[in-house]
């Protein structure tokens, strides 16, 4: 298959803050713990999500978007076989063992890297079979870096456990003979607004050929992702709340630990073990601001693409308001122009 | 969320049409000494509804049967679960079955954007109250008594009792700080496609029997944001109307 993707090549490099909460579910749960409890730094208090946990909700979304993916979710209907690392290669690429030997390894790579969004986006480790290997070539890549990497997530404050007794899944699990699954314990969260922080690589984007286009659609990718890949009864209850990509035009620049500029108002006050829901928790944003209005300043920003939830309330130099205040403290600070209020739906 | 249980039929048996208050019996029976026990007799939406056991018609012995119970409620579905694996048997009046398969299923109207239907399994309940009437103009003498909706009333009483409805459960089931159904611009479906009305002898409670008007739909929808979202679905989960706690208002998406 030849390469039929239309890549425009990714020239700036762009760093992304995104917020989103979990309400009374399990956000991360841990499976090397009894009854898959959330993880929870012990020393901190807060609730952590592993960057796999969050590229898991958009290689999904990229597989209901029909955008082609690698590494498919195998609880997700109606995928009845589970091909060994050949098959997947050539299920993702629609190539046969006889294509590819006609094929350079790196014309093979191209196929592959663009009928699988997920490896342009957060690359893969490729092992396959010695017959398949050589048939491959020698200079097909055995690992693709991906050039859109995130830090472990983590609550802005300590969370609240909660324990029950009954959950649907466990409770329907148990019927193909795990009697234990009547008896698992439901481990939830009653809250946790969690920040990631991640940052885009347009050198490793060479690699694996994503594109500007590629890191356009991630806008709104990741609060899509977090909308329509949460609606299972474990994961009910999440919420993207904001969601910031700050694009650099300086080569080889981002600011880094720009979601240190996002902190909690009243975080002097209390620890928000009682935060319960999204309106309780007013974000400081004076820092973040600030940083953004420093790189504007500079020449370093090109473009702040931004997303944000109707409901957050910030808090910039004493005074407080809700999305449109930020936006436009936003504006202010880096140039309305420099601004793009991103349509997640369009 | 729903469960879905398969059934079999374990006799010949016709249908029966008075399952409403039987079927309710067998819910509220899985629900006795759970945390939901005590809504039973409050008066307010019981947070479920469920489909009668379809397809309908008369069975024979191994015949195939379905029934859904849904609800917002998580722990709720899995107290009903857990009695439905526990207690295979599944009388409803007339209709000897058996729970074969218990089964978790979620259903979403989509992100905004997505147009679909959203159709009736089961008869709408929907009583105008004195507001009503008086807002559309409908005087049939009843006084302080509601009124069953009939498509001689035209459409708009009816969207507004539904709304009114839905509103009610939002305000039961979704967080305070959400705007419902009756706080947003837009209404919650495009399109109204009446498919008929009909009249049903109905125990409301034990040895109460009432004849309510009920009426089946097609309703069309395109979601217009999160909010409408959130309607949407909370609608599946809770039905449309009133008396969803007899199984009526249940409703399917149809058409993606």
């Amino acid at each position: 298959m030849a390469a039929d993707t239309d890549t425009t090549t990714l020239e700036n490099r762009s760093e992304i803050v995104f917020l989103y909460d979990a309400e009374d579910c399990n956000p991360n749960g841990n499976p090397l713990s009894a009854n898959d409890k959330p993880r929870v730094d012990e020393t901190t208090g807060q609730a952590v999500v592993t960057d796999v946990r969050l590229k898991r909700y958009v290689r999904d979304q990229l597989d209901d978007d029909e955008l082609g993916i690698y590494i498919r979710n195998p609880s997700k209907a109606p995928y009845e076989d589970v091909p060994d690392r050949d098959g997947l290669f050539k299920r993702v690429t629609e190539l046969e063992e006889d294509d590819v030997e006609d094929m350079s390894g790196s014309d093979a790579a191209e196929a592959f890297l663009n009928n699988a969004a997920d490896v342009r986006y957060f690359g893969a480790t490729c092992s396959f079979s010695s017959e398949f290997q050589d048939a491959l070539g020698d200079d097909f890549p055995g690992q693709f870096i991906g050039p859109v990497q995130f830090e472990h997530g983590r609550s802005m404050h300590t969370v609240t456990t909660k324990t029950e007794s009954k959950q649907l899944s466990t409770v329907v699990a148990s019927e193909a003979g795990d009697e234990q699954g009547t008896f698992a314990t439901d481990n939830r969260l009653q809250y946790a607004l969690v920040k990631f922080h991640g940052v885009v690589n347009e050198n490793a984007a060479q690699d694996t050929l994503l594109s500007a286009e590629d890191v356009e659609r991630l806008d709104a990718l990741l609060w899509r992702s977090l909308k329509n890949q949460t609606l299972t009864r474990s994961k009910m209850g999440h919420q993207p709340r904001l969601y910031l990509r700050a694009e650099y035009a300086t080569d080889d620049y981002h600011h880094g630990g720009l979601d240190d500029g996002i902190e909690r108002a009243d975080a002097d006050e209390t620890d928000g073990a009682e935060y319960r829901n999204i309106t309780d928790v007013t974000l400081a944003v004076d820092d973040l601001v600030a940083a953004l209005a420093g790189d504007a300043e500079e020449g370093h920003l090109e473009t702040l693409h931004v997303v944000v939830d109707d409901h957050i309330t910030v808090s910039i130099d004493g005074a407080t308001g809700g999305p449109e205040f930020l936006l436009k403290e936003l504006e202010e600070a880096v140039g309305a122009d420099r601004v793009n209020r991103v349509d997640v739906y369009a | 969320m729903r469960v879905l249980a398969r059934l079999s039929a374990r006799a010949d048996a016709a249908y029966d049409h008075a399952y409403h208050h039987k079927l309710r019996g067998r819910i509220w029976r899985a629900l006795e000494g759970t945390d939901f026990d005590e809504q039973h007799e409050s008066g307010e939406p019981p947070g479920f509804v469920y489909s009668n056991i379809f397809p309908w018609g008369e069975m024979q012995e191994g015949d195939e049967r379905n029934l859904l119970v849904a609800s917002p409620h998580e722990s709720l579905l899995a107290n009903v679960a857990e009695d439905f694996q526990a207690d295979r048997e599944l009388n409803v009046g007339e209709m000897p079955l058996w729970i074969d398969e218990v089964s978790a299923l979620d259903v979403d109207v989509g992100e905004p954007g997505t147009s679909g239907t959203i159709e009736t399994g089961t008869g709408v309940f929907v009583r105008l109250y004195e507001h009503h009437r008086e807002k559309f103009g409908i005087e049939d003498g009843h006084g302080d008594s509601p009124t069953f909706w009939r498509p001689e009333h035209s459409i708009e009483p009816f969207t507004a009792a539904i709304e009114d409805n839905a509103q009610q459960k939002h305000d039961l089931f979704a967080p305070d700080y959400l705007p419902g159904p009756t706080e947003v611009e837009g209404p919650l479906f495009d399109g109204y496609e009446l498919l008929k009305t009909y009249a049903l002898p109905l125990t409301v409670t034990q040895g109460v029997e009432r004849e309510v008007v009920l009426s089946k739909w097609r309703f069309d929808y395109t979601v217009r944001d999160d909010d409408h979202r959130r309607h949407l679905n909370l609608l599946l989960d809770c039905g449309v109307g009133g008396r969803n706690g007899l199984g009526l208002g249940f409703v399917n998406i149809t058409n993606e």
